[in-house]
């Protein structure tokens, strides 16, 4: 590689950068180290989303607590009381029975600590109605709760030969994975691909507020060595936010994640493009504190509107637009499935795209330290 | 004492409308994130799926027509990708839809043999949440089926009492949460900013100089950050109303009210963090945190609510209980769907009861008291720390 000198240009041996690019990871370690402010994000963030969102939108199985109140005595009600008890999912029972009180379970419903009582009338032998209360929040609530009332009452017709359509489940592989772990295998994805963005983006910001980059402008060596070592630093960090993410997901929300080399070493050509990304929006906008909560509410955003939450397929049409042209969706697409098991690895082509786009941004990464170069920064030193 | 608030104001304004990258930054922040957060609102009410519908014979037609017309207020339950069986199985196997349903071919002549006929449901089961709203969806089908077919047999449901006469639409309920996470990030981080600039620009000094006190300085960076914050709430609520349906027609004075008090909580939180930390960057980071989290915890309450029994849900449901963000917000959701402004008593506020409104009224102000006490406290402390400057 050349590099330049006030004489002229150099050759510079491979030792020499190898050299540089370890000085400077080194340096950012310890930087990192000693400025926690750049620390709390990439490992606060993506534990955060993925403790609140696995708790208030996963919340555990599927069983929803409901009032049951039985004021009849004939064999019929014991029969849909019974499957009201049984009717599942693919994980758990649909319905949890916390109150069979009337008073009580209407006075829960009025204040929203139940969301729907069911009543079976004393005449539910002739009538064949059940009547409901409920705490009609919002209409996803309300789909779930009514939902499964109709199943359960698909299961009573079943059972007494009734039911002229019955719905057979026939899923990918036995068991499902849990929305909590997929929540949670969402988050360590997260955490790799927003600590490589922030890190690579902080450290290039702080070295131009601090001034740090005219000092390695001004060395003999390109300072295009400086950008590698960043994004050395940057994939380096991104592993430790994923595994200490991966950690509290399999200790509190279920996740077994598999195929971990698989993942490390596949995701590395989109974290070199992610600190590259991160370079150039700290190239761009240059001040930290403009960047950081630019980059932690989009991906953040992305989490939730482009392949983390639900997969692409299952979303709105706007958001499958949106995620056809959202780079980042791909990575929660193509390595969902590979953490829980549901494929052994990328395909070939996968691989090469990934490579492809890494190279891009490597191509870009010349510019943005040849514009550093150039650009007057010298701020009256 | 009004003079100084003036010059101040005066002073962080110029700065703002010159440097305008806090200003820019305090508006895209939560349009981005509403933005991207309202693409999936639609989630829970549709769900792309294909059907291979093999005969055109009466049932199979009439299974599908009810599958194309089931709807809630939100929209309808299944967007049909196609109907194809070819493509159909071709779509799922290649993932671009996560669930099939196969009507089988002699769907007709089963159920004139008095055979029970089976719809099939292909899910790819990596998330039980998919699987489990697949096969609601198909179970709410079949229930209509049912009834439309041989409605002797079924089992009737009839709802006799409900807590609002028609379901409160999912994407109005999202989006005002939204608009509290939107005034609190922005109450946050346009006070706190403005508060951390003083020390980030090394002026910290003067400030506390100055004979009129700590005062007047917290009430012009909040007077300045209510104006800053009134323009991204606009540009919020202009969003929402696209991609939401969010009843912009609607705000009243007492909604704006009520925004206001989101604000002075937002502002209180975001100056004592700026005189605790005195940097942008954590205050910045901290601001976005808690506003997705308090739009989570506080946003979601009302519906969490109802499935909150033990574990650590629990827990996350009592702590978003005693939030004051909670009561404003099912608050503000009432007086849009009642039109009621008048919601100073837990009687007539379906949402909340006795004990959460009586605690409300404590938490509000204790809340904008307590943290804008704490900020003049640290501010005096401050006097004797100043770093250098």
């Amino acid at each position: 590689m050349k590099d330049r000198t006030e004489e002229g240009e150099i050759d510079v041996n491979w030792k020499t950068g190898y050299h540089a690019i370890a000085a400077v990871n080194r340096r950012n370690i310890k930087l990192l180290l000693r400025q926690k402010q750049f620390l709390v994000a990439p490992f606060l963030m993506p534990v955060v989303v993925m403790i609140l969102t696995a708790l208030i939108m996963g919340a555990g199985g599927d069983d929803w607590p409901v009032g049951l109140v039985n004021e009849s005595d004939s064999v019929e009600s014991q029969a849909f009381i019974e499957h009201l008890e049984t009717v599942h999912s693919n994980i758990t029972p649909y319905f949890s029975i916390m109150e069979m009180e009337h008073e009580e379970a209407s006075t829960a419903v009025k204040n929203g600590r139940l969301q729907m009582l069911i009543r079976i009338p004393d005449n539910f032998q002739e009538s064949q109605t059940v009547f409901t209360e409920t705490f009609n929040i919002n209409t996803d609530m309300m789909k779930n709760v009514r939902l499964r009332l109709e199943q359960t009452v698909l299961n009573q017709l079943e059972n007494n030969n009734e039911l002229i359509a019955a719905p057979e489940l026939i899923t990918e592989k036995e068991n499902d994975v849990w929305r909590e772990s997929f929540i949670a295998g969402s988050s360590v994805l997260l955490a790799l691909m927003f600590t490589a963005t922030i890190t690579a983006a902080n450290l290039f910001a702080f070295d131009l507020e601090n001034r740090t980059q005219k000092e390695i402008s001004l060395t003999p060596l390109n300072n295009i060595y400086g950008g590698v070592g960043t994004i050395l630093t940057s994939t380096l960090m991104a592993f430790a936010a994923s595994i200490s993410t991966m950690i509290v997901g399999m200790l509190v929300f279920r996740l077994e994640p598999q195929n971990l080399w698989t993942i490390f070493i596949g995701i590395i050509p989109a974290l070199i493009a992610c600190s590259i990304l991160g370079i150039i929006i700290a190239h761009l906008l240059k001040r930290y504190r403009v960047i950081q909560p630019i980059i932690i509410v989009t991906f953040m955003a992305t989490f939730f509107g482009a392949g983390g939450y639900s997969s692409v397929a299952g979303l709105p049409p706007i958001a499958r637009s949106f995620s056809d042209v959202w780079g980042f969706s791909y990575i929660f697409e193509w390595f969902n499935p590979v953490m829980h098991d549901f494929s052994s690895g990328l395909d070939v082509s996968q691989y090469a795209i990934l490579i492809v786009v890494a190279c891009i941004f490597i191509a870009f990464l010349p510019v943005v330290y040849k514009r550093e170069l150039m650009a007057k920064s010298s701020g009256g030193q | 004492m009004f003079q100084a608030i003036k010059g101040m104001m005066k002073k962080d304004l110029k700065i703002s409308f010159r440097n305008p990258s806090m200003l820019i930054l305090s508006i895209i922040v939560p349009i981005v994130f509403i933005f991207l957060y309202s693409l999936i609102s639609q989630l829970s009410t549709t769900n792309p799926v294909v059907i291979a519908q093999h005969s055109d014979d009466t049932a199979s037609k009439e299974l599908t027509t009810i599958m194309e017309e089931m709807a809630i207020e939100d929209g309808p339950y299944y967007e049909i990708r196609s109907l194809n069986p070819d493509e159909a199985f071709q779509m799922y196997q290649n993932g671009e839809v996560p669930a099939l349903v196969e009507i089988p071919e002699n769907f007709d002549q089963q159920l004139e043999q008095g055979e029970e006929a089976k719809v099939k449901l292909y899910v790819n089961n990596m998330n039980s949440d998919g699987t489990k709203n697949f096969q609601l969806r198909l179970s709410h089908a079949l229930y209509q089926f049912q009834e439309s077919r041989d409605s002797a047999s079924n089992i009737g449901i009839t709802e006799e009492y409900s807590t609002f006469e028609k379901d409160i639409s999912m994407k109005f309920y999202v989006s005002i949460g939204l608009l509290m996470f939107a005034v609190i990030y922005s109450g946050m981080v346009n006070t706190g900013t403005l508060l951390t600039r003083e020390w980030e620009e090394r002026t910290s000094k003067e400030i506390s100089l100055s004979p009129n006190g700590f005062v007047p300085l917290l009430v012009a960076k909040a007077a300045t950050a209510l104006l800053l914050t009134t323009v991204t709430t606009i540009f919020v609520m202009i969003l929402m109303s696209f991609t939401l349906n969010f009843p912009i027609t609607d705000v009243s004075f007492a909604i704006i009210g009520w925004l206001f008090i989101l604000f002075l909580i937002g502002a209180s939180l975001g100056a004592f963090t700026a005189v605790t930390i005195k940097k942008s960057l954590p205050v910045i980071t901290l601001s976005a945190v808690l506003g997705i989290s308090l739009y989570l915890l506080s946003g979601n309450e009302s519906s969490i609510r109802g499935f909150a029994y033990g574990g650590p849900i629990e827990l996350i449901w009592r702590i978003a209980s005693y939030l004051p963000m909670s009561y404003i917000t099912d608050t503000m959701r009432v007086i849009f769907v009642t039109g009621k402004n008048n919601l100073l008593s837990y009687t007539t506020n379906p949402l909340t009861t006795a004990t959460s409104f009586y605690i409300s009224i404590i938490t509000i102000p204790a809340t904008i008291l307590l943290f804008s006490w704490a900020s003049i406290v640290k501010l005096k402390n401050n006097l004797f720390t100043s770093g250098g400057q």
